[in-house]
């Protein structure tokens, strides 16, 4: 086997918020690479830092020392190779689905690399199944299905990585199932590579090839990386059914509860 | 399943008509009672020889508004040619203050140290009467014609300039950052998200500046003569005419109210729900 490029690396990440009084460490020493079509989720408990981590790929915040690659070339802000589902959906209220959408498209033509046009709007509408909704506003639509829409839009532009941020976060659990299915189903069309921050265990064991768990913050680092053996295409049931499922859920539950522990305890 | 019935609610009942058709009642009610009080009042010989009854005044009124358009030369127009002198100049003044207001008002709430640099010119300026600009603009353009759109659009500047910076800052950081990390353009993210973002804010502004306008001008036209409806109250008070300045009095209300109800309009159309 070919070994797999690496697409985004990050190396030493550190990032400090200037505060009076001292600067407020976010994370540190963050070493992480994921490979060509690659799911790697990033878990860790609140105020860890992993928010943080996602920014800076986005390249909505600048690291103070450490670096972080796209494809080996250092990201200098943010850009539209990366593909950005935020938690809060961030969809433009004045716009519908379609012009949202369109408004992707327009943003980055012309830009070499990106291949999007006003055709394939109606493909990622059909890809995670809002064509019917396609003439209304985000008002008008459920949590799930802006997320939807949220999702086909840094979909749209065929970023190198797509960067998810707690994308299903602020969904109710059965929204959120729903979702997740779509999304494996949705890997198995159109493998992507894709970083999760997440704080969901189960939610990063279903989607991702590699999670990796960070420390406490402030200043969290990752701690340890663990591989996900369950062949694609996956199924919830199958994976939820799996004895390895179980085990690795409880090793990770087992750190986070560890960390959280040290937290309160420090 | 039981039907529960419930017996006819006797509030309910007396509510057959709708509070909206009440409250019409009431104001038709409210407005014959006091406009009986007036015609007596004026019939009884109580108020001075100056004012009207109310009958005098509608035929008056009627009179002025069957043939608003006449022009008898320089001192004696018809109501309706002094009312477009005002709207133009409304129109002009009130056209200057958005061009210059919102762009700035735009830049600055994008941009903390512009909003420092400029901010005590705005609070010193902001609360001057309008009137007290005349005689700055008289001796700046030396016109009466110039210096009330002059007038004009340095009262209605404020409210504009103001609620664009606002709408400007309030906008949340997601929608710019949704625009950074499509590489979205400055020239587009101006267009497609500050300007629909502010404009629910900047529409309330120019709603405000239309308002100040429309005050301002009379008072401006008063001082200024020549044309106007300001110019037809002053120079109906030299003909000691009351009725003609109670006609004016409700023209120039309508017309401020048609104003308010058009900019109203464009406020529900730029209006969104998150």
């Amino acid at each position: 086997m070919i070994a797999a490029t690496t697409v985004l690396e990050l190396r030493g990440v550190e990032k400090r918020y200037p505060r009076k009084g001292g600067d407020v460490l976010a994370c540190s020493g963050i070493d992480l690479a994921v490979a060509e079509n690659e799911f790697v989720s990033l878990i860790g408990p609140s105020g860890c830092g992993k928010s943080t981590v996602l920014s800076l790929v986005a390249g909505l915040l600048a690291p103070t020392s450490g670096s972080v690659l796209l494809d080996g070339k250092p990201i200098d802000g943010p850009g539209p190779d990366r593909g950005v589902v935020f938690q809060q959906y961030a969809l433009l209220p004045w716009m519908t689905v379609r012009e949202n959408l369109a408004f992707a498209v327009e943003s980055v033509r012309g830009k070499s690399g990106l291949a999007a046009n006003a055709s394939d709007v109606d493909g990622v509408l059909d890809l995670v199944h809002l064509t019917a909704a396609a003439a209304r506003y985000p008002r008008e639509l459920s949590g799930g299905m802006k997320q939807r829409v949220g999702l086909a839009r840094a979909l749209l532009v065929r970023p190198r990585v797509l960067l998810l941020d707690e994308p299903f976060g602020a969904l109710d659990a059965l929204t959120r199932a729903y979702l997740q299915n779509e999304m494996l189903d949705l890997w198995e069309h159109r493998p992507t590579t894709a970083l999760m921050i997440t704080h969901d265990i189960e939610e990063a064991l279903l989607l991702s090839d590699r999670v990796a768990m960070m420390t406490r913050g402030p200043g969290g680092t990752i701690a340890r990386v663990i591989d996900v053996p369950f062949a694609r295409p996956r199924h919830r049931d199958a994976v939820m059914a799996d004895p390895r499922f179980a085990r690795l859920a409880a090793e990770s539950l087992e750190h986070l509860t560890r960390e959280l522990d040290l937290a309160r305890s420090a | 399943m039981a039907t529960v019935r419930l017996a006819p609610n006797p509030v309910a009942a007396r509510r057959a008509l709708s509070d909206e058709t009440r409250g019409l009642l009431f104001f038709f009610l409210s407005l014959a009672v006091v406009l009986a009080i007036w015609e007596a009042y004026v019939r009884l010989g109580l108020a001075t020889k100056l004012l009207p009854a109310p009958s005098a005044v509608a035929g008056v009124a009627y009179d002025a508004l069957k043939s608003p358009f006449y022009n008898n030369g320089e001192n004696d127009k018809g109501i309706g040619l002094h009312l477009i002198a005002s709207l133009g100049r409304v129109c002009i003044g009130f056209g200057i203050a958005t061009i210059l207001a919102v762009p700035l008002g735009i830049l600055l709430g994008l941009s903390k140290v512009a909003t420092r640099a400029i901010d005590p010119y705005v609070q010193i300026l902001r609360p001057v009467s309008p009137l007290a600009w005349l005689p700055i603009g008289l001796a700046l353009f030396k016109s009466s014609q110039t210096t009330a759109i002059f007038v004009i659009a340095i009262s209605s500047l404020w409210p504009i300039l103001l609620n664009t910076i606002f709408g400007v800052k309030a906008i949340p950081n997601i929608y710019l950052d949704v625009a950074k990390t499509l590489g979205t353009s400055r020239w587009e993210t101006l267009r497609r998200i500050i300007l629909p973002a502010a404009a629910p804010a900047i529409v309330a502004g120019l709603r405000v500046g239309i308002g100040i306008a429309w005050l301002v001008i009379i008072a401006a036209e008063m001082l200024t003569g020549g044309t106007g409806i300001g110019y037809y109250v002053w120079n109906e008070w030299n003909n000691l005419s009351i009725s003609a300045i109670i006609t004016a009095i409700l023209v120039i209300g309508g017309v401020g109210l048609g104003l308010d109800r058009l900019f109203a309009i464009l406020q529900a159309n730029v209006s969104y729900a998150e």
